[in-house]
């Protein structure tokens, strides 16, 4: 494993999140100053607007610092699995478009935090158009992470849909998951916000569809069986099943609860939710680490007890965090008294 | 809960059965042919759900 392969997957992850908690602070904005669903669900929606700038903040963090490390000590990649791996050359080539494109995406963030910091009514005022421009912006740089030189090849169609793909995939699961944590223990705001887990979850798989198309497009020069295919393959047919029941009748559970004002999860579904919540998350985490690591030396049966520890640690977490109340979102009292 | 479920739901569900069913075959057997059908199975199942979810 080399260092600068690390790097490169956070700052995949930095724009994958930022990516997706633009996108989603946009459409819960969008929602709630049309103000259709009602003046609860507008604050309740203006609130998770709010605090996704927590998790896109600490995203672009987490992006720049990593771009920046990278452009100073640029790698040789080789590569293995089921993606197609850029060259040097090609890598070289997509930094250099990106660079100003990365220079633009620090000013318009410090602008944006400035405004935050000092000028937070005014900003609250342009928060879509910051959402807006943040989403355009980081789609455009995360698909960007190679230049073949011809724009519409299909190896270069593939580095798109394959970059921008974890936007709709890992930004959207993370999005879902710091949201989902925030507001799980107000009632109110669950009741508001959780109708919207449905549509999120079907980007998460349109996301998952767009980058099946694209591996379709350099099948033939991608597909290399290793320890890494084997490994990929498996935690994604994991996702696939445990997306299957948390998508369906876990969110229709949750959802026919809150409808009636219960606690949905009580008794075995509590067991249930966090059993399938922390299997999407370390899986997806896990597809998207192995694919920044091409020179991994360990075997299929070492990465997936790696795997399945990391699972049963983010469970653990969970019970702990809620053992101790941990993460508690401070419900607004307008919220309350709107309704 | 498996009653619960809508048919796309469980042909989503069986495309995650099948994929991992074939990942053994292409480990064990070295059948690539199983995998490739399987892959597209998913492929269908993860697009159909998309759509009708």
């Amino acid at each position: 494993m080399e260092f600068l392969e690390l790097v490169s997957f956070f700052r995949q992850a930095g724009l994958a999140v930022a990516g997706g908690s633009s996108l989603w602070a946009l459409l819960f904005l969008l929602k709630a100053r049309r103000g259709q669903g009602g003046i609860q669900q507008a604050l309740a929606l203006e609130w998770a607007a709010n605090r996704l700038l927590l998790l896109f903040f600490g995203a672009f963090a987490l992006g720049v610092i990593s771009w920046l490390y990278i452009i100073m000590a640029l790698p040789v990649f080789g590569h293995e699995g089921i993606t197609l791996y850029p060259s040097l050359e090609h890598t070289l080539a997509a930094y250099d478009i990106t660079f100003w494109g990365y220079a633009a995406w620090i000013a318009l963030t410090g602008i944006g935090l400035g405004m935050y910091a000092s000028y937070r009514e005014k900003f609250k005022a342009i928060m879509p158009w910051f959402f807006a421009a943040q989403f355009l912006l980081v789609s455009w740089l995360i698909s960007m992470y190679a230049w073949t030189g011809e724009m519409f090849s299909a190896g270069q169609i593939f580095y798109y849909f394959h970059g921008f793909h974890s936007i709709f995939t890992l930004g959207t699961v993370l999005t879902l998951d710091f949201t989902f944590i925030s507001i799980r223990r107000s009632l109110e705001l669950r009741r508001h916000i959780f109708p919207f887990f449905p549509q999120i979850s079907k980007i998460i798989w349109i996301g998952l569809g767009l980058d099946f198309l694209s591996v379709a497009l350099v099948f033939d020069e991608a597909l290399v069986l290793g320890p890494r295919f084997f490994v990929a393959q498996t935690v994604v047919s994991i996702l696939i099943i445990n997306g299957a029941f948390l998508s369906g009748p876990l969110t229709r559970h949750i959802l026919g609860k809150l409808q009636q004002g219960v606690e949905p999860l009580a008794g075995r579904w509590q067991y249930i939710a966090a059993v399938c919540g922390s299997i999407s998350i370390i899986s997806w985490l896990t597809i998207t680490f192995i694919d920044f690591f091409p020179n991994i030396t360990l075997s299929y049966g070492q990465m997936i007890s790696v795997y399945g520890s990391a699972i049963g640690l983010a469970f653990a977490g969970n019970w702990v965090a809620e053992r101790f109340n941990l993460a508690v979102a401070h419900v607004p009292e307008e919220i309350t008294q709107a309704g | 809960m498996l009653q619960t479920m809508h048919w796309y739901e469980r042909i989503l569900l069986l495309s995650g059965i099948v994929m991992l069913a074939s990942v053994a075959v292409i480990y064990f057997f070295e059948d690539f042919t199983t995998w490739t059908i399987a892959k597209a199975f998913y492929g269908f199942g993860v697009l159909l759900f998309a759509w009708y979810a």
